[in-house]
């Protein structure tokens, strides 16, 4: 079956530039233009003092001051604790964990039963930002307005703006609620391509759920996992579009401000319009190495090499 | 000789065509665009208003003999402030800027300093005296200078006062009489912020008020926050170097009287701030909290959106300044004027600046602050029949007398923002007053260094 | 294919719990749309009224009729939006997910692994250098420079789901077609595309929800009035604190939803094809 073509009998030698042109050229050409030049651009910025109030060209070249600024700041330790809390907890809980639950349920009950389930929980990722923050707020708010201490009130749950008493809890389900359906839909294809017999087998020899599911279903969809696992923290590190809608990185001293939230404060966001290109630069490249430190581990951890399979045609 | 009939007849006809060319010189249309934002839908005069003075632009062009006419494309946003400005920002950096901008006074000092907008003097100087520019409040013009240039031509003006529920406070035991001077109590500095408080304790002790209902301050970031800082002694800018000022007795005076509301007095509930807008209002509307601080402008918006009886407003909320931090000193305010500018992208500087000055007319600002209960910024609007028929507006206007801006500087965007992290924090139950403003102090050093002065 | 259920009802009453969020959220949602007020789940007064903007245009009373666009517009506008980001990632992740799976050059193995780095650059921070650069190729401020970007901010998954759906294809096919006479391109096009269907059908789902609830792009670099997308129309119904009418924010946003719960719906079957295959088990 494997039929392989060594160098010697490659029946098109001359084509293949242009083949490699044709099929590479789209994609790297935007890679370089929207990636690589942007954030290169970006690098250069956070050697400025570039704001609103100096243009685009108006700028003067500061050296390391804006690196500088971000070391001594008081909460450059705190934001980033916050955001290793805000990724893994809600990578674990939902991204992968609730992912998995719903995946693995959903597909074990009735077709059209699972269908609803899975539905339901892809409402949050089609909601338009705007109106799912609107939701939570309205979810999390006083009485009589809350929907939530509408049903806690019974049980003497005082009335407080609970987003505002809990905001880590929230911040966690918010946004939670919304990752969870990227994972359920890829674990859910993986667990429907796994062979029923495999499963019928465990069962009749007496296994219990779990057992099925901890020695049959997570072994086959291992790769999966490992992909969701690492592409959600990437998309976690950078994201902040709820928690701007909800908390806004407050109550108080940065309670619930990531890293990606605090450089688009600086970067784009500012109440009074000066907004802070340069040093909301030096924020993003942060950000960029730790999201490459980040998937230079996963690369590593997850033994990358292995996914991809020499081609069989040497064309 | 025929050699000079030729010519004759040659410059005759020359000078015919001239002639006719002059006569029936072509009329030249020019397209303005201007951009302008509520975000509060009954300022849409802000776009109107110039919309209708095109009309009166092209027939002074008329008037004057210029072949010039103008058309106008205007835009009106209802988005957000920050969207908006940022993508004004992108493209005045593009060369695609509107040639008129509206926007917040405090913009000229970032927009000025990078040339996205072009100074007016010369053009006021101009034209100040054949248009109502000549009457404009000059507190006003004062908001919209910048490194002593004038950058924008005001638009509106506000004011933000203290409301209260007379009906409330008769329930505690004040007479009518008590009741009405409350306002000149207030304005003369005879009735403190605290003596606030504390009429607002008993009520809620006596039970006339829910716990946590005695005074509700706005419950988001924004620029009343500033009213209580310049109250408790603060200065904001140094009018010599324009830097910015922290005076952190000051700053720590209005971080514990906002601590004491919530925590000591117990007149705002815990967690107030983030409270939803919307429920705010609507708690407001009801009649359950006796003493708050708005915005003039929420006396449109309780009636038209949250269905506010105005007879009962009328009877029942009464409004004064916001009352001053000792006894003896007058109560305050503060005004945020929006302003139009000129972009430095604009083709027809001197067109678009006249056209500004046109809007400026007190007939269009009385239907402006008539419609979305914004003050004027002519004194010649206070004598329009539209204006004078509005009892409230003419009841606010004199806290203009008592009034504070925020300061035009680049750099007060990152001084808001670390301020108010710190009143957040304070208000949330997080740190004492005199930690946050020491955390306050360490992060202004860090982030603005030698440009604001801690005092 | 049949589920084979597991046993006891546990799994069940944990199905309930944890979606029982999302049925209050949306319960709430729902009602809202058709209330007047609300405090908590109950309504106080029911009303067709938030729906208005179906049948007329969404004039505010600021307006003049005939310099806003309708619902329709926005919807049409969307679309078109959609639809262009759809074709063109489809293109680009078709081929460079082929090239990956399929070509052998020098660093393969490191542009995929580079394009899952890439999902790691945060977008949104990169936005003034993305300006920039659509700038200087005269892109900015027209709908294609926003279409691109947005494609670029797509390959990174596009591409690894396309290269898994290509690994997943048996080698005998593609060396029948080579053997035939076919070139690559030809080979690609004619063999490959057909049998790789599932997968650019789910990806194309994919791809049009992110354009569909795009708002940032689309309102920051198309600063003129032509853009407006439904996003940009939700965002200027809320964006005022002061004045929003959340009846008709909600009845609006379930509006915007409902031509993406359809499509779902329709294509559920093809969304759960994403890991056909797959990377290898």
């Amino acid at each position: 079956m494997m039929l392989k073509i060594g160098d010697g009998v490659n029946p098109r030698p001359k084509k293949i530039n242009w083949n490699l042109f044709f099929f590479l050229f789209p994609a790297i050409a935007l890679i370089i233009v929207f990636f690589f030049i942007p954030v290169f651009l970006t690098f250069l910025m956070s050697f400025t003092n570039m704001s609103t109030s100096t243009g685009l060209t108006g700028f003067k070249v500061i050296g390391f001051k804006n690196y500088l600024q971000i070391l001594k700041s008081q909460w450059t330790l705190k934001i980033l604790k916050n955001t290793l809390l805000y990724v893994f907890t809600t990578l674990s809980l939902f991204n992968v964990g609730t992912a998995l639950f719903l995946a693995i349920f959903s597909t074990h009950i009735s077709e059209n039963a699972g269908k609803f389930v899975r539905t339901l929980w892809l409402l949050p990722r089609i909601t338009p930002s705007v109106v799912y923050a609107t939701l939570w707020t309205w979810f999390t708010a006083e009485a009589p307005y809350g929907v939530l201490t509408q049903f806690l009130s019974p049980f003497g749950v005082t009335s407080k703006n609970l987003l505002y008493t809990y905001p880590w809890i929230f911040i966690i389900l918010i946004n939670g609620f919304v990752g969870a359906s990227f994972g359920m839909l890829i674990f859910t294809s993986a667990i429907k391509n796994i062979p029923p017999d495999y499963i019928m087998a465990a069962q009749v020899d007496g296994a219990s759920t779990l057992q099925i599911i901890r020695k049959v279903i997570l072994p086959m969809i291992r790769w999966p996992i490992l992909f969701v696992t690492t592409y959600q923290t990437l998309s976690l590190l950078t994201s902040f579009e709820y928690i701007l809608l909800t908390t806004d990185g407050g109550p108080g001293f940065y309670t619930t401000e990531v890293w990606a939230l605090y450089a688009y404060h600086n970067a784009l966001s500012n109440y009074y319009g000066n907004t802070l290109f340069g040093f909301g630069a030096a924020l993003s490249v942060f950000l960029v190495i730790l999201g490459i430190i980040f998937s230079i581990i996963y690369l590593k951890v997850f033994n990358f090499k292995a996914l991809i399979s020499e081609p069989k045609i040497e064309v | 000789m025929r050699k000079s009939l030729i010519l004759t007849i040659f410059s005759f006809i020359l000078l015919l065509s001239l002639s006719l060319n002059i006569a029936q010189e072509k009329i030249q249309t020019i397209t303005l665009t201007a951009w302008t934002i509520g975000p509060d839908r009954p300022s849409f005069y802000r776009r109107d208003n110039l919309v209708d003075a095109v009309k009166r632009l092209n027939s002074l062009l008329e008037k004057e003999g210029s072949n010039i006419r103008v058309k106008l494309e205007a835009t009106f946003d209802t988005g957000t402030w920050a969207d908006y400005k940022q993508k004004f920002v992108l493209a005045a950096s593009a060369g695609k800027a509107p040639d008129i901008i509206l926007s917040g006074h405090e913009d000229v000092a970032p927009w000025g300093e990078a040339g996205y907008i072009i100074p007016l003097d010369d053009l006021i100087k101009k034209y100040k005296d054949t248009t109502d520019l000549k009457d404009v409040i000059p507190t006003l013009w004062k908001s919209v200078q910048y490194k002593e240039k004038t950058w924008a031509i005001p638009q509106d003006s506000e004011a933000r006062p203290l409301y209260f529920r007379k009906d409330l406070l008769k329930k505690l035991g004040w007479t009518d009489k008590q009741i009405n001077d409350l306002p000149k109590k207030i304005q003369s500095g005879e009735f403190t912020i605290y003596d606030m408080l504390q009429v607002a304790k008993t009520a809620q002790d006596k039970g006339i008020i829910e716990k946590g209902y005695g005074f509700w301050h706005r419950p988001r970031q924004g620029n009343d926050f500033y009213i209580y800082y310049y109250n408790f002694g603060g200065e904001m800018q140094d009018p010599k170097t324009g830097k910015l000022i922290l005076v952190k007795d000051a700053l720590k005076r209005e971080y514990q009287f906002f601590a004491d509301n919530i925590f000591k007095y117990r007149t705002a509930p815990e967690k107030f701030i983030g409270m939803e807008w919307r429920i705010w209002h609507e708690t407001v509307v009801a009649g359950k909290v006796l003493f708050w601080q708005g915005g003039i402008w929420h006396w449109a918006e309780w009636q038209q959106v949250y269905k506010a009886d105005p007879k009962d407003l009328e009877n029942n909320v009464g409004y004064a300044l916001v009352p001053s931090s000792d006894k003896g000193k007058p109560g305050i305010t503060l005004t945020h004027p929006l302003a139009y500018m000129v972009t430095k992208n604009s083709k027809y500087p001197e067109i678009a600046f006249r056209l500004i000055a046109l809007a400026t007319n007190p007939v269009f600002d009385a239907r402006h602050c008539v419609t979305s209960m914004h003050l004027p910024v002519l004194s010649s609007t206070r004598k329009q029949s539209t204006y004078l028929k509005n009892k409230f507006l003419r009841d606010v206007e004199y806290m203009l007398k008592f009034t504070t801006f925020i300061p035009n500087s680049p750099d007060f965007g990152t001084y808001d923002t670390i301020v108010f992290k710190g009143l957040s924090a304070v208000a949330n139950g997080d740190v004492k007053p005199e930690e946050a403003v020491e955390v306050v102090v360490r992060d202004l050093e860090n982030a603005l260094g030698d440009r604001v002065i801690i005092k | 294919m049949e589920n084979y259920g597991f046993k006891g009802p546990i799994p069940i009453i944990l199905l309930i719990i944890i979606c029982l969020p999302i049925i209050l959220l949306y319960g709430w949602l729902i009602i809202s749309s058709f209330a007047t007020r609300m405090e908590g789940l109950k309504p106080y007064g029911w009303t067709l009224n938030n729906w208005r903007f179906l049948l007329e245009k969404p004039t505010f009373f600021w307006q003049t009729e005939e310099e806003t666009p309708n619902i329709w517009v926005y919807t049409f506008n969307t679309l078109i939006y959609s639809f262009g980001i759809t074709i063109f990632t489809i293109f680009i992740c078709t081929t460079a997910g082929y090239a990956i799976s399929r070509l052998n050059f020098r660093g393969r193995r490191s542009l995929l692994a580079l394009t899952i780095i890439l999902h790691s650059f945060p977008s949104i921070t990169l936005l003034v250098g993305i300006f920039v650069v659509l700038l200087f190729l005269g892109l900015y401020n027209r709908l294609f420079g926003v279409i691109l970007v947005r494609v670029s901010l797509q390959l990174p998954f596009g591409i690894w789901i396309m290269k898994g759906f290509f690994d997943s294809i048996s080698w005998d096919v593609e060396m029948a077609s080579l053997v035939d006479g076919c070139s690559r391109l030809k080979t690609w096009y004619k063999i490959m595309l057909p049998l790789v269907r599932p997968g650019i059908l789910a990806l194309s789902v994919f791809t049009f929800l992110s354009g569909w609830g795009d708002f940032l792009f689309p309102y920051i670099f198309i600063p003129s009035k032509t853009s407006q997308t439904l996003s940009v129309y939700l965002r200027s119904l809320t964006a005022d604190v002061r004045f929003v009418d959340y009846g008709l924010v909600t009845a609006v946003g379930l509006y915007y939803m409902i031509p993406i719960i359809l499509l779902y719906i329709f294509a559920q079957k093809y969304l759960l094809n994403i890991y056909t295959g797959g990377t290898k088990g």
